[in-house]
């Protein structure tokens, strides 16, 4: 109770979400005068990420570090460009499949958006599309980034829960597609409202040319894919893999400036060290719950509600919608996972691996609702956009979405097809 | 007298014998001392690693943690004796040593070395290892990384073989095995029929190499608060229990190798006589530091 | 009363002399801790590519996952510290952001005495862990101290690193010092003792968090 109270004080207080855990952990310490547990607390955080899985974090956000300095990005999108060519619109779905192509690279959204951002939305912009749709587009289509693999969210999860982490990336497969499928639905839709500009022609040659020279960026996907889904190479190994080969590409690009190699390295460190610090200090403040049997009392709540599987995962998307709008991606991940996850799997006999994927893209999706939302205000700030304008935009994309979550909660071959 | 909840860790699954078992023993515990003593059962490794666990039992965070001897032996090398290969022919055999004075005797280093009472052993089946691709013997695991409890005594077994051994903590074997960090894993029938390893390996090597015994260790921070007659009542208790799953899994092993069998697991014994010289070897490294090697090894021949 | 105008000036020469030694500091402490997050993530990369290679030898070599992990955890903790600094922390911002300027000012300034205080808790929990001065009374042997203390620390192993696991632990004071110094830092500068410093993040802020 107490530490439910300072939980939510410190949180709304404008503490780092990590800090914030830390503390609830301590105030429960307090509360129940376990103070012995003070004398496991350093151990406790170190020993949350002392995991080999985790290992695959900073080799996948070096990955993001090498292509984008390599020059991958805007190839990938000629390419994108090169094979949509001349429909009405055409550079609305060219944002959505390049950035599902990226997702295959990258693994976490504000990244991507932050990266796509910056390249995409200008160009839309000279072609005559609204400005804030194509924030909105290029923000919602960020979403794919930890769908579709690699995925940091689906890395953590597989660690939290134990569940293979390569079943995790092969299960984010289909429903990638299906948003990527929503997506263009979407945009066709809002075509009868807004008046997307026509691109002007461009030559056969031309197209053959850009689509070539984009082709070799394949190389990472590839890599990344194929050595999980043979079982080649560990995720962690796979992602060292990708690294080189995006080494290899920038350098054969020749964009990649070897001096600029400790920076990336540094970069990569820090990104590292905020998402691995909020496991570690997600992990001490499961140990206290646990310790106190939080779980058990969530537990019968929830099974008062929810009558069976079914019911239990429409119950989770509208738990999660909520909790999303405040709390989302990683953070929410580590709050939630520990609560929920014995009960979906032990209760309602759910799939770990479809528990995680559904988990994983609601709170992915609470990247761009309001009040609180990373993707959304990068999105924004990066293209000095309004984010009010800008999710009034994305509203249709956001339905799409519970509109797929609604179909992978009922129906769990979508994300199990893959890997039974 | 003040009511208190006795906290017991484990790293197996809710459905395994260890955890039913320390749920029946805190059943009794409670219809003993009316209710005045109940226990919280923590099985799957909710409260850490085994080796998170013997940390907590130092401070007093866990009152009771039923821990694998092979982690155990990081702490209290008189253990890695009964980690010695081919120490035991059979499950018979191996509860037999788990019964004897010798053993009996490497529980009172319990306090010194890890800060905790030993209240008596367990065991599961006798190790196997399972391998990711197909193997025809022993000689196919070299090169290969294999996963071992993180214990010295497994290592030095897997080194001599010529594999790589990889300590992995119960915890994180199906993920490793699933995502090849490692090729192969050190593990017993039982864990691997629950596990479903053998989804995830296509050959296991029947080798019954080494015998893989529990222990309770109760926090000796703890301990000293209880009264003696709480003491004495604990020690009875869990000694019943440790008693029966030591019966039960000697009563089991053949039941589960069969279920596994019967899966179309590919299973390929291995005979004792290939590991002469690697058992000289391992004896060789550990006579000093396991003293009781020799009286055991004397005692299952 | 000319006095007291020039004891406050005095005092604030004095106060702006201190708080600009704790930002020199800090910015001593953070260009280590950069130097130590670039080589740590460099060679995690590194050890993992070997790991690769050794395996398809079939020489893999057990130290490798080991020294790996801990070095990850090792930037886990080193680069905290340094986010601190650079005010990198992923924080729930919508109800203070309602605040106005000088209210906000002062929720800064309590914000970061927060972050102080559980810096200088962790140095304590820290010390009680490492227990420096028992052990030095003991005379560093490490078996008398264990069984006068029952603190374990000392005694317990890495798996296949060879060194004693505590060694590895020494990242955690590393990270509560740094921690408490680049609050202070961040609070001498809140407060208006010091001009805040220019400080260029090496990350956009919170973008791995999604
Ligand atoms: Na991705
Ligand atoms: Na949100």
């Amino acid at each position: 109770m107490i530490t439910g109270a300072a939980f939510t004080a410190f949180l709304l207080g404008g503490l780092p979400i990590g800090l914030v855990l830390c503390l609830a952990t301590l105030s429960y310490v307090v509360a129940t005068r376990n103070w012995q547990l003070f004398d496991s607390y350093l151990i406790q955080l170190f020993g949350g990420i002392d995991s080999y899985g985790l290992l695959a974090l900073p080799l996948f956000i070096l990955v993001g570090e090498f292509m984008n300095a390599g020059g991958i990005t805007t190839r990938l999108l000629e390419m994108t460009m090169a094979i949509t060519g001349r429909i009405r619109g055409s550079l609305a779905y060219v944002n959505v499949f390049a950035n599902g192509l990226i997702s295959s690279i990258l693994g976490s959204s504000t990244t991507q958006i932050a990266i796509m951002a910056q390249t995409l939305v200008p160009e839309m912009v000279r072609k005559g599309y609204d400005k804030n749709f194509a924030v909105a587009t290029t923000v919602s289509a960020g979403l794919l980034g930890p769908i579709i693999p690699p995925s940091l969210i689906f890395v953590i999860y597989g660690v939290m829960v134990q569940a293979p982490i390569g079943d995790m990336f092969v299960a984010g497969i289909i429903p990638g597609l299906l948003i990527i499928a929503a997506f263009c639905l979407v945009i066709w839709l809002m075509g009868f409202w807004l008046a997307y500009p026509i691109e002007p022609h461009a030559s056969v040659r031309e197209r053959i040319g850009r689509f070539m020279r984009g082709l070799p960026t394949m190389l990472i996907p590839i890599v990344i894919l194929v050595s999980i889904m043979t079982g080649l190479a560990s995720p962690t190994e796979s992602a060292a893999l990708a690294c080189v080969a995006a080494l290899f590409l920038g350098l054969g690009y020749r964009e990649i400036d070897l001096r600029q190699l400790p920076q990336m390295f540094l970069r990569t460190g820090l990104n590292t060290a905020i998402v691995l610090y909020l496991v570690a200090a997600a992990n001490v403040f499961t140990w206290v719950l646990i310790h106190g049997q939080v779980p058990q009392v969530v537990a019968s709540w929830m099974t008062s509600v929810a009558s069976g599987p079914v019911s239990f995962m429409l119950w989770l998307n509208l738990i999660l919608l909520v909790i999303g709008t405040v709390i989302d991606g990683v953070a929410g991940l580590i709050l939630i996972v520990p609560i929920l996850y014995p009960i979906a799997t032990g209760l309602y006999g759910i799939d770990p691996i479809h528990f995680g994927v559904v988990v994983s893209i609601n709170l992915t999706l609470g990247l761009v609702s309001p009040p609180v939302g990373a993707a959304l205000f990068v999105g924004a700030s990066l293209t000095n956009t309004k984010p009010s304008d800008v999710f009034a935009m994305s509203l249709p994309f956001c339905l799409a979405t519970c509109v797929v979550l609604v179909v992978l909660s009922i129906w769990p071959w979508f994300t199990l097809a893959l890997i039974r | 007298q003040d009511s208190r909840t006795i906290r017991i860790g484990l790293v197996v699954p809710p459905n395994q014998q260890w955890t039913l078992s320390a749920q029946a023993f805190g059943e009794e515990l409670k219809a003993a001392t009316n209710g005045r003593l109940s226990v919280a059962v923590f099985p799957s490794s909710q409260l850490g690693s085994e080796a998170q666990m013997i940390q907590q039992l130092q401070t007093g965070a866990l009152d009771m943690g039923w821990l694998t001897t092979a982690e155990l032996s990081n702490r209290v090398p008189e253990l890695a004796a009964l980690h010695a290969p081919f120490l035991v022919k059979d499950m018979d055999q191996a509860r037999a040593v788990l019964e004897s004075p010798v053993a009996e005797k490497i529980l009172e280093r319990f306090p010194a070395s890890i800060g905790a009472i030993g209240l008596g052993y367990g065991m599961t089946g006798l190790r196997q290892i399972l391998t990711r691709d197909k193997s025809t013997g022993i000689a196919d695991i070299k090169g290969k990384k294999i996963r071992v409890i993180p214990s010295a005594p497994a290592r030095d077994f897997y080194e001599l073989l010529g594999a790589a051994p990889t300590p992995v903590p119960f915890a994180g074997v199906y993920d490793a095995l699933a995502n090849g960090q490692v090729d192969g894993i050190d593990m017993d029938f039982e864990a691997t029929f629950y596990n479903k390893y053998n989804q995830l390996a296509k050959t296991m090597l029947v080798t019954n190499h080494v015998m893989a015994p529990m222990a309770a260790a109760f926090s000796a921070r703890v301990w000293r608060d209880l009264s003696e007659a709480d003491q004495k009542l604990i020690r009875d208790l869990v000694a019943k229990q440790m008693k029966l799953i030591r019966n039960e899994f000697v009563a089991n092993e053949e039941a589960f190798r069969k279920r596994l069998a019967e899966a179309g697991f590919e299973m390929r014994p291995v005979a004792r006589e290939t590991f002469a010289e690697v058992v000289k070897a391992w004896d060789a490294r550990w006579e000093a530091k396991a003293p009781d090697l020799k009286a055991l090894r004397t005692f299952t021949r | 009363m000319d006095l007291t105008a020039r004891d406050a000036a005095l005092l604030r020469c004095r106060r702006r002399t201190v708080a600009e030694a704790t930002q020199a500091v800090s910015r001593v402490v953070a260009a280590g801790e950069k130097v130590l997050v670039t080589a740590f993530v460099a060679a995690i990369f590194a050890l993992i590519l070997l790991n690769i290679a050794t395996r398809a030898a079939g020489r893999p070599l057990i130290w490798v996952d080991e020294l790996a992990i801990y070095l990850m955890v090792a930037t886990c903790f080193i680069g905290t510290s340094l986010t601190v600094r650079q005010r990198l922390d992923f924080a729930v911002t919508l109800v203070i952001d309602a605040l106005g300027q000088a209210k906000r000012r002062v929720v800064d300034a309590m914000l970061t005495v927060i972050g102080l205080a559980y810096g200088l808790f962790l140095i304590v929990l820290c010390w009680r862990l490492f227990d420096p001065v028992q052990l030095a009374w003991s005379g560093f042997d490490i078996a008398a101290y264990t069984a006068a203390s029952l603190n374990f620390l000392y005694t317990d192993p890495t798996q296949t690193l060879g060194i004693p696991k505590w060694v590895v632990l020494l990242v955690l004071p590393l990270y509560a010092v740094g921690v408490s110094i680049h609050c202070l830092a961040n609070l001498v500068e809140d407060l208006g003792w010091a001009e805040r410093e220019r400080i260029a993040a090496d990350s956009a802020a919170t973008l791995e968090a999604g």
